[in-house]
């Protein structure tokens, strides 16, 4: 009498599956992080092992993305480049995530003036000058990965307190809720369990574009940066701003890693749309 | 007699990605000139969705299947877009049951009841304010002249249900269609609406097919009863012989169902269940599983319209096998 | 009000801010309710019935006035005590697709109080859940189902089962016909009239379907712009009711006739229920009641006598008595 069911999350899943562009986009995320994982072993060559008579060299077989003036392979470092990239990337974005979830389910229920100190809080982030506070804080710690990682992150969680704030503003009085304190249920497990699941599609589909933020925001910064001693890694920014340097005569140097940076942030892009129309396809587009 | 309007054969569907929903399975019927039809049936019974198919008014999610809407001659399904907003607004009117589709909330109520005359260029503007006003004002909507100038977010349910039936009879069409027009207004409300609805009709000597699942509103105002269920006639009788000799048993769970005010708390004999969304087109009556008689042929036969007096027709093998007997 | 009455509300209003201004929904309704017992409170949109139904359980707080449960005045206590309390005192509401959890099976959602209030081990509770199923009229099978897979009336069952979850003393159900087809809302009707002997349990039965009310109630409260009109035993409502507003809202009800030669005319009380915003003056129907004289539009009406446990509040009543 009772048919076994997909539950939501696979209903949005299949309408996420029909869209070509965004699965592409996911296929992309995917590898790029299998890279990232598994970088060390999958890099052609060891992190800069350099080989001076291969100096300058174009795209081959033997060094796919060329080499650079030392000799390193342009391929290896791009994938090195990448581990980074993400790892800030998704550290940071999971911290501003988890911060600004909270500080918005928080502000959302909570009392009056505790909202209003909250939301002052998150103005006041949001107005804040953020990448000169990193560049700051970066500088001064040189980059340590930790550092990097919770600077991008408390630089970027007043859009998801926001965002999570007024979804919440748009359910608290809801029938659902009310049904919750009827029950006798408390303010937090009506918070976790009827409030949250009601808002999470939106949140999800808004964290694709907040990583885009970070990864563009660290490329910047790593350019500003240049190949100073403040970042001991390779990231991208690094290799852009080298690139530059020799991009008449050896255009791969630039080519490669920006051609690389850009299908990430379009894949994450993508992905983000696609989510949109998967989880939320009644509701508003919330970007 | 003949018929002002009539639905042949309509079948509509709603194809999904997992499954089609079919809503109207063959549906006939027709109204004569100057009578006021109701059609009945729960919620999800088809009625709604199959005067909005005959008029292409569904979404294209929709599928029109098969079928005919004959009008002043001419078959509605197959009409362009062009000829249909000729007829539709002009000589037919409709009203629509949820009050947000029917107005433009970003226009002023007068200029909104002016625009089916200026639009099928019926009067001059002057006079079609004055017609409006007179509408208004016939309507019951009080203080018309101020009513004229608001945004019909400005109103009242009431008088926003008023201004709406202003729209649909500014430009004096035939027929007049009504979607379950004073289902969400308050019940006082509801009898004021009512009756300055069938005030209007009656003096216009309108046609009027009014969809409802209130068989108090539909018995008070209607002269005849089309009963649908699973997007099939059911029932088809004169107010009247609807009233007393109703046959069908679906007529009569319904009838049943209805919550007696009288002070007495006797058990209320409701139909078993909800009404049904098919996923297939019935193979026999659409209401078997729901049927305190229905017997083998119910499942595997569509029972046909059969005649059992003038003007009154019922879908039911039971009542076809009782009435071979006793003829 | 009398001491063993289960639930007594006492001189209750309650505002909600307005812009600057605040709107008075309920005014100085007092009302009993004794275990067991069923009263019906009618009225048309903007009669504030649905407040006085979340102030009747301790969802709202009033501003004036005191409600009271079995003896315990519900603003006196703490909030966790309130939370305690709720057990006895649960809610039914209009639309079960918006008050149920959407992401959860229809047996977890029954679960839920249950699991809030840490009542009985796992096999117990969904032992318990079973029994609900099956008291409310689904079946065990009902219970993995995801709400959207159910029908109307199926997840109005569905919350019900979930309010009966606590074993509560006073169910609210407010307007919980309203969204339901005719066939369906005699099914529910017909539920609780049953489930009332079996759980002994007495019904706030909010609804503005006057035959609905009139059918399972023992006494009717009318209420009109948040004020009560008039309370009488429901036989003695429904034979005479008093107050012009109650008038109005009988004659209002479209019955089947006899044959069409015995239609009765439409006619009704002009106008719409006024806004909160700008109450009348005096007796807030004064702007639509045909009996309306000066006095109405001045003052607040007496509540007069007019039967036995029978009780209107107006002025034209007032004047038929002195007269």
């Amino acid at each position: 009498m009772i048919r076994s069911r997909a539950s939501l999350w696979l209903q949005g899943w299949r309408r996420f599956a029909d869209n070509k562009v965004a699965v592409i986009g996911l296929a992309w995320l995917v590898l790029f992080s299998i890279v990232a994982l598994w970088g060390r072993q999958l890099a052609p060559y060891p992190m800069h092992y350099a080989n001076l008579f291969a100096g300058n060299e174009g795209p081959s077989l033997s060094h796919p993305f060329g080499t650079d003036s030392l000799g390193q392979d342009m391929l290896t470092m791009v994938m090195y480049g990448l581990r980074y990239t993400l790892a800030v990337g998704f550290g940071a974005t999971v911290v501003a995530l988890v911060v600004g979830v909270l500080v918005g389910l928080t502000s959302g229920l909570a009392a009056r003036w505790v909202d209003e100190i909250l939301m002052r809080l998150t103005d006041f982030m949001y107005a804040f000058p953020g990448f000169l506070f990193a560049a700051f804080i970066i500088g001064v710690f040189h980059g340590a990965i930790g550092v990097v990682i919770g600077v991008f992150g408390l630089t970027q969680w007043a859009g998801f307190a926001r965002l999570t704030r007024g979804l919440v503003l748009t359910v608290r009085h809801s029938e659902l809720v009310e049904s919750g304190h009827a029950i006798g249920a408390s303010s937090t497990f009506i918070a976790l369990r009827y409030i949250l699941p009601q808002v999470i599609n939106s949140i999800i589909v808004y964290t694709a574009f907040v990583a885009v933020n970070i990864i563009t925001l660290q490329a910047e910064l790593s350019l500003f940066y240049g190949t100073g001693p403040a970042l001991p890694l390779i990231s991208f920014g690094q290799l852009i701003s080298q690139g530059t340097q020799d991009v008449l005569g050896y255009w791969w140097l630039l080519v490669m890693p920006v051609g690389t940076l850009i299908s990430l942030l379009v894949a994450l892009v993508v992905v983000g749309e696609g989510l949109q129309a998967a989880l939320n396809p009644k509701g508003n587009r919330i970007l | 007699m003949s018929a002002l309007f009539q639905i042949n054969d309509l079948a509509v569907s709603f194809p999904g990605r997992d499954q089609t929903v079919y809503a109207v399975n063959g549906l006939s019927l027709a109204v004569e000139a100057g009578e006021w039809l109701g059609v009945v049936g729960e919620s999800g019974s088809g009625k709604s969705v199959s005067l909005l198919a005959s008029l292409q008014l569904l979404s294209a999610t929709s599928r029109i299947d098969r079928g005919q809407v004959w009008f002043d001659g001419r078959d509605l399904l197959r009409l362009k877009r062009r000829p249909l907003r000729e007829i539709l607004g002009r000589q037919i009117g409709v009203i629509f049951q949820n009050l947000a589709n029917g107005l433009d909330p970003s226009m002023r109520v007068g200029q909104q009841v002016m625009e089916p005359m200026l639009a099928h260029a019926i009067c001059t503007k002057p006079e079609a304010r004055r017609r409006a006003l007179d509408l208004l004002t016939e309507l019951g909507l009080s203080d018309p002249e101020r009513q004229f100038e608001r945004y019909p977010f400005e109103l009242s349910g009431g008088m926003r249900q008023r201004a709406m039936m202003a729209v649909a009879l500014a430009a004096e069409p035939a027929l007049l269609i009504a979607d379950e027009p004073t289902t969400a207004l308050d019940t006082t409300v509801q009898l004021q609406v009512l009756s300055v609805l069938q005030e209007a009709c009656r003096r216009r000597q309108m046609t009027v097919i009014m969809v409802t699942h209130d068989l108090g509103v539909a018995t008070n105002v209607c002269d005849r009863v089309v009963v649908m269920y699973g997007g099939q006639v059911m029932e088809n009788a004169e107010i009247d012989t609807f009233i007393q000799a109703s046959v069908h048993p679906y007529t009569q769970g319904l009838k049943g169902s209805m919550i007696p005010l009288n002070g007495t708390h006797a058990p209320i004999q409701a139909i078993e269940g909800s009404a049904e969304i098919f996923h297939q087109v019935p193979r026999g009556c659409p209401f078997v599983a729901r049927c305190p008689v229905a017997f083998e042929r119910c499942h595997t036969e569509r029972p046909r319209l059969l005649s059992l007096a003038d003007g009154h027709e019922a879908a039911c093998h039971r009542v076809e096998e009782a009435t071979a007997r006793v003829g | 009000m009398s001491d063993n009455a289960l639930l007594a509300i006492d001189q209750v209003t309650k505002t909600f801010p307005w812009g600057k201004h605040r709107i008075e929904a309920v005014r100085r309704v007092s009302l009993s309710i004794g275990t067991a017992e069923t009263l019906g409170l009618v009225g048309e949109s903007g009669s504030g019935k649905s407040t006085l139904g979340r102030l009747a359980i301790g969802l709202l707080a009033p501003d004036r006035g005191t409600v009271t449960v079995s003896g315990v005045n519900l603003g006196a206590v703490a909030p966790r005590t309130l939370r305690t309390m709720r057990q006895t005192l649960q809610i039914v509401f209009q639309d079960p697709g918006a008050a149920l959890n959407a992401r959860v099976s229809v047996a977890a959602n029954i679960l839920e109080p249950l699991v809030v209030h840490n009542i009985g081990t796992r096999d117990e509770r969904l032992r318990r859940v079973g029994r609900l199923l099956e008291r409310v009229g689904l079946t065990t099978a009902h219970g993995p189902a995801m709400p959207d897979e159910l029908s109307g009336g199926q997840l109005q069952r569905v919350m019900i089962a979930r309010a009966l979850a606590l074993g509560p003393k006073l169910l609210v159900c407010d307007e919980i016909l309203s969204a339901l087809d005719l066939s369906v809302q005699a099914q529910v009707l017909s539920l609780l009239d049953d489930l009332r002997t079996t759980e002994d349990l007495a019904y706030l039965f909010i609804s503005h379907n006057l035959s609905a009310v009139a059918y399972l109630s023992d006494r009717i409260g009318v209420m009109y712009l948040g004020e009560l009109v008039e309370w009488a035993p429901t036989a003695a409502l429904v034979a005479a009711p008093k107050h012009p507003y109650t008038q109005a809202l009988f004659q209002s009800i479209l019955e089947v006739p006899t044959s069409k030669a015995a239609r009765k005319s439409l006619t009704g009380i002009p106008g719409e229920v006024p806004s909160a915003i700008d109450r009348p003056l005096g007796c807030a129907f004064h702007t639509r009641c045909p009996l309306a004289m000066d006095i109405c539009r001045q003052e607040a009406p007496p509540w007069l006598t007019v039967g036995d446990q029978h009780q209107a509040a107006c002025h034209a009543l007032a004047a038929v008595e002195e007269g």
